[in-house]
């Protein structure tokens, strides 16, 4: 029995909304830890990651209608979870009833599997932190998120030229503030780059 | 995982997804699933008490604020602003009226210094957007605009950065910070819809201050004049296009002039992509026609003149730029190589929110975008 049916949704009271259902349980199976990650990764308090994904997700229900359809719902859905961040850090925090086991949960492996923060880590993150918003994200996305730069220009609706112009930026004053040797700088796109939606490829 | 040595940096400053994938989580993961589905999440679900809001912004690198863990950390959420045609208020007559509602919204400041030019412009909408200019010797400007709506939070982020004294009257009440003595950020206060930060790369103070003492306050004309080749003006775009199409050969029955008349884009990666579309799909909607009504020499007059888009001129300009290029050839080694049933094939879509199903394809139109490609409704089985 998939998740759609054990909440009571079934094809006789509803096939429209079993078909939203199972779509949505596919979606939040596919994608659920690459949200959590994308919170987990973005927020001082660890168990926040708990709320975005929730948040999120909710977006995704109540806007099914725009959610794409194919490979692109995680870039669509990263996206959301960038202005649910974003609107976290902007006003008052607030915690999901709904969260509440998967904030313990996490809670409790944070506490098992502590991420050991040397001191380059806390550096980078500190380098981070003087970024502008967008070059920042740009590079967090290409590093933590592993997106290329067309992808990065889908999630954060950038043309890919300017994904890589601030890409170069932001890996460019990073290695400054830490004080690195720079790496290669050319960022030519993988065979992987696809279009993106508006229609760019 | 790509291999760029800045990225491995900043990748072991967190933790993987791989690490993440093992977390005992489902648990949680289910209970969140089920709330949802069951519309107990709907009105988010009562909130716990709120903590105080954090900062995500700007902390001073030091080994104080090294040492703390980085909030939040997100940008601006960049707000799309809708461009319409039509109705372009007092501005040039001239441009684009899309350009022209974007200058009129800026304040539209021009670095004067000599040796000075716009070399990149990114987000050119009304609300949000950025202009960086150059000296050509590896100093630059950044101009970015925000909605200023925002102004309230961003000040307060930027209060945590290392405030100067310095003063730009001729700019109106400003506030300069410095992240590093060659790194110096300006906020202005809101002008009308948006609110502007300058940010300096690799100019000392007294190099920054003469920069920003050489901000103008121009008109439309002369900030819209001002802006790189990349932006192409609607004066420029007839010529734009028939220069772009000047190595291309053009289908039987297709018209560019519609392309050359529409003021809608204004980089020229997009005019590229989208001249190159109207070619392309011509002849891939040739090549179809022709396989499909067995017009041998139709095909072959359509497979050649794809295959010639490795040539064009266009393609080969912006193929470092995004994937477009890129994906044209792939598309046309595609039918030279008769993988008609792949081009050809449609797509199903099932599970919509309508109920209906919905029929996509052919594949190369859906790629492409072409006007030929096919969307509509299989199934009505369901539907509202």
């Amino acid at each position: 029995m998939n998740a759609a049916e054990t909440v009571g949704l079934t094809p006789a009271n509803g096939g429209e909304e079993l078909d939203r259902a199972s779509g949505f349980e596919a979606l939040f199976r596919a994608n659920s830890r690459a949200i959590l990650g994308y919170g987990l990764r973005r927020c001082a308090r660890e168990e926040d990651a708990a709320d975005v994904l929730a948040e999120v997700m909710l977006v995704a229900w109540r806007r099914w209608i725009d959610v794409p359809k194919d490979e692109t719902a995680r870039l669509w859905l990263y996206g959301v979870a960038r202005n649910v961040v974003a609107n976290r850090s902007r006003t008052e925090t607030r915690q999901l009833r709904v969260a509440d086991r998967l904030r313990g949960q996490i809670s409790a492996q944070s506490s098992e599997d502590p991420f050991e923060r040397r001191d380059a880590s806390e550096a980078v993150r500190a380098a981070l932190t003087l970024l502008s918003d967008q070059d920042r994200e740009v590079l967090l996305l290409s590093a933590w998120e592993d997106l290329g730069p067309t992808e990065i220009a889908s999630v954060l609706d950038l043309t890919p030229v300017a994904v890589r112009s601030r890409l170069h930026r932001a890996r460019t004053r990073l290695r400054e503030q830490l004080d690195v040797e720079p790496g290669p700088a050319l960022d030519l796109p993988s065979d992987s780059e696809r279009a993106d939606q508006k229609g760019r490829l | 995982m790509n291999d760029e040595p800045t990225d491995e940096i900043v990748r072991n400053a967190a933790r993987s997804d791989d690490a993440i994938s093992r977390w005992d989580v489902t648990g949680g993961e289910d209970d969140l699933l089920q709330a949802i589905l069951a519309g107990d999440a709907e009105g988010a679900g009562g909130s716990a008490p709120a903590r105080p809001r954090r900062r995500f912004l700007g902390l001073p690198l030091s080994p104080l604020r090294a040492g703390l863990a980085l909030a939040c950390v997100a940008g601006l959420v960049v707000v799309a602003f809708a461009l319409t045609s039509g109705g372009a208020g007092t501005g040039s007559t001239s441009f684009a009226d899309a350009a022209v509602r974007v200058a009129e919204a800026n304040p539209r400041y021009l670095v004067t210094e000599p040796g000075w030019s716009v070399t990149r412009v990114d987000e050119f909408e009304a609300d949000s957007g950025e202009i960086e200019f150059g000296d050509g010797d590896g100093h630059g400007l950044q101009i970015t605009w925000y909605p200023a709506r925002y102004y309230g939070s961003y000040y307060r982020d930027r209060g945590e950065v290392a405030e100067t004294d310095f003063s730009f009257p001729e700019l109106g009440a400003s506030r300069t910070v410095s992240y590093s003595d060659t790194d110096f950020a300006t906020m202005l206060e809101p002008d009308g819809a948006v609110f502007v930060e300058i940010r300096g790369d690799r100019l000392s103070e007294t190099a920054y201050k003469a920069v920003l003492g050489s901000l103008e306050q121009v008109d439309v004309d002369a900030w819209l004049d001002a802006m790189p080749e990349s932006v192409v003006k609607p004066d420029e775009r007839a010529d734009a296009v028939d220069e772009i199409v000047a190595d291309m050969p053009i289908p039987p029955g297709v018209n560019l002039e519609a392309l050359k008349s529409d003021a809608g884009a204004l980089e020229r990666y997009q005019l590229v992509a989208e001249t190159t579309s109207v070619v392309a799909c011509g002849w891939l909607d040739q090549w179809a026609a022709a396989y499909k009504g067995g017009d041998a020499a139709a095909e072959a007059e359509a497979t050649a003149a794809l295959q010639s888009s490795h040539q064009w001129a266009a393609l080969k300009e912006i193929q470092h730029q995004g994937g477009y290029s890129a994906v044209v050839w792939e598309i046309a080694d595609w039918v030279k190589n008769d993988q008609r049933e792949y081009l050809l094939g449609t797509g199903v879509s099932s599970g919509n929110p309508d109920g209906r199903v919905y029929g996509y394809g052919p594949r190369y139109a859906t790629a492409l975008g072409c006007d030929s490609e096919h969307k509509h409704v299989i199934e009505e089985s369901g539907a509202k």
